[in-house]
């Protein structure tokens, strides 16, 4: 028993990998992460020396905190799972933070921002970005960019053109192909100085900003004190900004300001204080997801119904081929979650060269889901039927059609009402899973925002109560529908 | 692209074993506290006192909200409020405590539902007789309600293993994630989530038979 405890413990106990303040000290180093493909943030200069924003701020860092600077080049897919595992001790390359990396990974407070705004010209008379959403004006984006469904959200109305390259952007706004670009603005305003005989203008008000930090592996409290504290000192006696300067050769489009250095301070350690302004500004964005879950949940019910009914017609009165297929189906929908039934959709079918979207993998998934429950539903429904009530019915005469619609039918209904009317209520919440395939229904949408605002308790408080509000209303018509529509109590 | 043979390695099974038991792991330990509790919430939600309104209303709200929420919403919620307090708490931790608040409410409405079929004149008969209310639900309550309680019980717990499989939005290396971890790592989706899929199934299955055997074996006889 005691070995079984032991094994359990050794299964359960994370490694941990990750040096801490005391043994980075001792031994002298600081291995900081650096993208090496990212100018002007870090990159390869002559000599192949790594150089850039992030460089200065890593060997800054070293300096304040009294040790060497080890830069190791981290792609961006690499910075989370080298923290994780100790392969470096601090990740920069503009690491955003958000609640998936928070999951695994710990932050300093904000190093710079990521702020998505406009860059125009003086031909377009615009003065804030939501004066470009109309017919007349055509947005330029980069093919396969994040940006991309976002700006139709936002500004559905532009023409849009797409381009491969950053640099291509900024080159169609300068040849009138097109009049701006949303985009995050640090990140292309340099391209601009290829192009002196423009009059170029980045639009005030960011349409949202996000923050980056530096990161590091979980549970590290001390190293992250003291990052903290020298980036504090760094921001406060204007290191940072003049370090974005020299490597942009412009400010910050949002600097860091007191708020978020306080924020981000206080969100670690017990004096949370509650922001709800970010998300109430954002409920209309979220009534919208709330709209796409409701779609997912229903096409779910209606298209997972069908089969449902097949597969229990097939269990019931099928050939046994037909029986023994859907019973199968039953049982491996019913034994398996969900989830991983969405995962093998979304990314084992392109394996066989079938490529589906996010949303259309969810509601396959759901939709071959939902059947498998809704067949077990439907089977007791049917089951409900008494033989001795079809055989008074035969003896009285009735057709086909009378014995189902009055025999049959009101028995299947009562039996099956109120189990079809949770499980839409399960599927809604259900739907929520699309989050996890970058569709924005209402759980993505805050993802997204919370991402943004860092309000994380915050919008998702919110979010739950739209998803109560959304379930209370359905289960109330669901009842009034069955009551009126089929006597039946739900 | 790693192939089949890489796959089917002892490392990979270890690996997998480890998943698997942080999946059993949640769904154990959060089904039971979520059991007492909900047998808490249940009982406070069946007294009659006038004092106790409050708390009847409060444990009301609680299953009411809690079995609107997704259990990926209560996830993210969980984790992000947890962190401020306790920022130390490991990412399982994290996860069993949100497994523990969603299967509170649901078990609550279970154990509700069971505690109600015991017709109310036996109760009241009890209360004549002068039993106090501890001795009601030990000697007249509990012994009828538990038939009609465990089966459903059973039955959350077994689905509720695949509902662990959001835990690995958080980070948490359980089944569903470790399968992602390996697809990651190289092998073909079809092979690695195809295994997860197989995992959980060999647990699912014969767990939901027990789970349908113990309706059966409790449930039926009344009906006869």
């Amino acid at each position: 028993m005691i070995r079984l405890l032991a094994l359990l413990w050794l299964l359960l106990a994370a490694p941990l990998l990750a040096r801490d303040l005391a043994e980075i000290r001792a031994s002298g180093t600081l291995k900081v992460g650096v993208n090496p493909n990212f100018p002007p943030m870090s990159s390869y200069g002559p000599g192949g020396v790594l150089q850039g924003f992030d460089v200065a701020v890593a060997q800054e860092l070293g300096r304040r905190l009294g040790v060497k600077v080890e830069l190791v080049p981290t792609e961006a897919a690499s910075r989370v799972p080298f923290l994780v595992s100790g392969r470096i001790d601090l990740s920069l390359g503009a690491l955003t933070i958000t609640p998936e990396r928070r999951a695994l990974i710990d932050f300093s407070v904000p190093l710079h921002s990521e702020s998505m705004g406009v860059i125009t010209t003086d031909r377009v008379s615009a003065a804030r970005w939501q004066e470009l959403d109309r017919p007349g004006i055509t947005l330029v984006n980069m093919r396969g960019n994040q940006s991309v469904s976002v700006l139709e959200e936002l500004l559905p109305r532009p023409r849009r053109l797409l381009v491969d390259g950053n640099a291509d952007t900024i080159r169609a706004i300068a040849q009138g192909r097109a009049d701006a670009l949303v985009e995050n603005v640090d990140f292309f305003i340099g391209f601009t100085k290829n192009y002196p005989d423009v009059r170029w203008r980045v639009l005030p008000d960011p349409i949202f900003t996000a923050w980056c930090g530096v990161g590091l592996a979980k549970g590290n409290e001390p190293l992250r004190a003291a990052v903290d504290t020298a980036l504090i000192a760094m921001h406060q006696d204007g290191t940072v900004n003049r370090l974005w300067q020299a490597a942009y050769g412009a400010a910050m489009t949002v600097p860091v300001g007191a708020e978020q250095l306080q924020r981000a301070a206080s969100s670690g350690a017990g004096g949370y204080r509650f922001d709800w302004q970010p998300v109430l500004a954002a409920l209309p964005y979220l009534a919208g997801g709330a709209l796409i879950s409701l779609q997912i949940a229903l096409v779910a019910f209606a298209a997972g119904s069908i089969i449902g009914l097949a597969a229990a017609l097939a269990r019931l009165h099928g050939p046994s081929w037909a029986a023994r297929t859907a019973g199968f189906y039953v049982g491996a929908i019913t034994n398996t979650p969900a989830l991983v039934q969405i995962f093998l959709l979304y990314y084992a079918l392109p394996e066989v060269g079938i490529m589906l979207p996010g949303i259309v993998a969810v509601m396959l998934g759901l939709t071959l889901n939902a059947g498998g429950y809704l067949a077990d539903i439907l089977r007791a429904g049917i089951q409900s039927v008494r033989p001795s009530e079809m055989e008074a019915a035969d003896v009285l005469g009735l057709s086909r059609l009378d014995k189902l619609r009055h025999v049959m039918l009101p028995h299947i209904v009562a039996t099956v009402y109120r189990p079809l009317a949770n499980f839409f209520i399960v599927l809604v919440l259900g739907s929520s899973m699309a989050a996890l395939f970058g569709v924005e229904e209402l759980t993505g949408r805050a993802i997204n925002i919370s991402t943004a605002n860092l309000r994380t308790i915050e919008t998702f408080a919110v979010t739950g109560l739209i998803y109560i509000a959304l379930t209370l209303i359905a289960s109330a018509l669901l009842a009034l529908a069955g009551r009126q529509l089929f006597r039946v109590r739900a | 692209m790693n192939g089949a043979a890489e796959f089917f390695t002892t490392d990979t099974a270890a690996f997998l074993a480890g998943a698997l038991g942080r999946t059993l792991w949640m769904t154990l330990l959060g089904c039971t506290l979520g059991f007492l509790l909900g047998g808490v919430l249940a009982l406070v939600r069946r007294t009659r006192q006038p004092l106790l309104a409050p708390a009847r209303l409060l444990a009301g709200l609680y299953v009411e909200t809690f079995r609107r929420l997704p259990f990926l919403v209560i996830l993210i919620l969980v984790l992000f409020s947890v962190q401020a307090v306790a920022p130390g708490l490991s990412l399982l931790g994290i996860a069993t405590i949100a497994v523990t608040l969603a299967a509170t409410a649901y078990l609550a409405e279970i154990i509700r539902a069971g505690l109600d079929a015991v017709p109310r004149p036996q109760v009241e008969g009890a209360e004549v007789l002068g039993l106090s209310a501890l001795d009601r639900l030990r000697f007249v309550v509990l012994p009828q309600a538990w038939g009609v309680i465990l089966p459903p019980a059973a039955a959350f717990m077994v689905m509720f293993v695949k509902d662990t499989a959001l835990a690995s939005h958080l980070g948490v290396v359980e089944l569903a994630f470790a399968g992602k971890i390996l697809v990651n790592k190289g092998f073909s989706p079809t092979l690695g989530f195809g295994a997860v899929l197989v995992l959980y199934a060999l647990v699912s299955w014969p767990l939901g038979r027990a789970a349908a055997h113990l309706e059966k074996k409790l449930v039926a006889p009344r009906h006869r």
